[in-house]
């Protein structure tokens, strides 16, 4: 089982996890949301595809990312996936025409670079070290999207920025009182294009 | 009117266009925010500097290793170096990271660059995972490297196996350099002779240092105390015992720096 395959079968599962039986599965195929995110680990510019539904009575979504950061940026290629999970929370509307959507995120980031691995060569005893490929964000985010009634191109934009922290720094922040959290936060701004109407989603709705 | 929700808003807006924060394209890239460069050669000039001053013959330095994320561990070390003026500088045998990334290199640094006396560092394992090893050659320089103190040579080197694209060490490179050496000789690397890893390469490392006359040997990686003089494993910075080599001219010794 290759790389790729791995990070399809994690695909699926959220997937699988998020219909409420199989044959939703098929239906969820195709997508609800285009993202498009600047910085946030995920690379300089990342894109892909979303889901939205809800599950426990909150509004969700999952997206798949592919972000990529050429060598003389980032001193070697580096092929970006994540895979973002999202709970959101209607905040607060403003003039009643726009809302604002609070963001509760984790990503899961895998990087396909020189000397990062999901599974180690062969020459490494079984177990020598953990995958270095994987990292998981957890982010806090504000998203804005406008609530018309209309089906223009305009209300089906959202725009966001997200807070986020990689799980190494919190890891050192625990570790040991020589590392700021403050300092180890980042923040990535982005749009989604939601082939939905955003008015249509207020409040969401079960698949 | 503002209600609390516009507050929260405004506040996180605030935080965000003002900057605690960055942006972060990934952990794995080499975008540094240290503008150290090229720092073993600069630290071996300045520890050249230090000891032509003094007896370039006679001097202390200690070794440390393993220090990866134990930032704590690794300020208390450095603190305790600090307060033994003898110790004219250190070296760091390898392993100041977890995972080769660029901020686990930023926070050693930090830790490191307290040092009162300069410090060189030689790669580890750990420190070529990722895209440690090219970040180790901007911040550090070569990973093999050689420098003289008066009659006293020094060599850093890089002898990682499977990290390094599981290949061999440069051995062409260490025989070169000890061919033909006058004096102490202090070979500096991180692994050692029985680590699973230069299991192939073994007996070739062996036959290269053997029967070479004033050779003292210092590797981390286990991260346990091992002296079998004139051979020292530096222990984990966590364990916070600091070999410490005291050089008199052709007499080579160690002590032990204990925690309290």
């Amino acid at each position: 089982m290759n790389k790729y395959s791995i990070l399809f079968l994690l695909f699926l599962f959220n997937l699988i996890i998020s219909a409420s039986d199989f044959k939703q599965v098929f239906k969820n195929l195709t997508p609800d949301q285009m993202p498009l995110q600047f910085a946030g680990n995920q690379g300089v510019i990342s894109m892909g595809f979303g889901y939205s539904y809800t599950m426990f009575k909150r509004n969700r979504t999952t997206d798949l990312m592919y972000g990529y950061i050429p060598e003389n940026i980032s001193g070697t290629d580096l092929h970006i996936f994540t895979l973002k999970n999202t709970i959101k929370h209607d905040f607060c509307k403003l003039r009643d025409t726009i809302i604002i959507v609070a963001t509760f995120n984790l990503n899961t980031i895998c990087t396909i670079s020189h000397n990062t691995h999901l599974m180690w060569p062969d020459h490494y005893p079984d177990g020598y070290y953990f995958t270095n490929a994987f990292h998981l964000q957890p982010s806090i985010g504000l998203e804005i999207k406008m609530h018309q009634d209309n089906h223009t191109n305009i209300s089906k934009l959202s725009f966001y920025s997200e807070l986020g922290i990689l799980d190494q720094h919190t890891y050192h922040y625990i570790k040991t009182g020589r590392v700021s959290l403050l300092n180890s936060i980042n923040l990535s701004l982005g749009c989604i294009y939601s082939f939905k109407n955003n008015a249509t989603e207020i409040g969401g709705k079960d698949h | 009117m503002f209600n609390s929700t516009n507050y929260i808003f405004m506040i996180f807006v605030l935080v965000s266009i003002t900057g605690c924060s960055v942006f972060e394209y990934s952990p794995y890239d080499d975008n540094l925010n240290t503008s150290i460069r090229n720092s073993n050669l600069k630290n071996i000039s300045r520890i050249q500097d230090i000891l032509t001053e003094v007896e370039a013959d006679s001097f202390n330095f200690a070794i440390i290793s393993d220090s990866h994320s134990d930032y704590d561990d690794l300020h208390e070390v450095v603190k305790k170096i600090n307060s033994h003026s003898d110790i004219k500088f250190t070296i760091h045998l390898g392993d100041q990271t977890d995972l080769g990334l660029k901020f686990e290199f930023e926070n050693s640094l930090n830790e490191l660059n307290n040092l009162k006396f300069p410090y060189v560092a030689i790669i580890g394992n750990h420190d070529y995972l990722s895209q440690g090893e090219s970040i180790f050659e901007m911040i550090y320089g070569k990973t093999n490297f050689s420098f003289q103190i008066g009659t006293n040579n020094f060599i850093g080197f890089d002898n990682i196996v499977w990290e390094n694209n599981n290949s061999r060490p440069n051995f062409e490179w260490l025989k070169n350099e000890l061919a033909g050496l006058e004096g102490n000789k202090f070979l500096l690397m991180h692994l050692t002779e029985t680590s699973n890893s230069m299991e192939l390469y073994k007996e070739e490392y062996l036959s290269i240092i053997n029967n070479i006359q004033d050779l003292y040997r210092f590797h981390g990686h286990t991260h346990v105390l091992d002296i079998d003089w004139p051979r020292v494993v530096a222990p984990m910075t966590s364990d916070r015992i600091i070999p410490v080599i005291s050089v008199r001219g052709n007499i080579v010794s160690y002590y032990l720096l204990e925690p309290k």
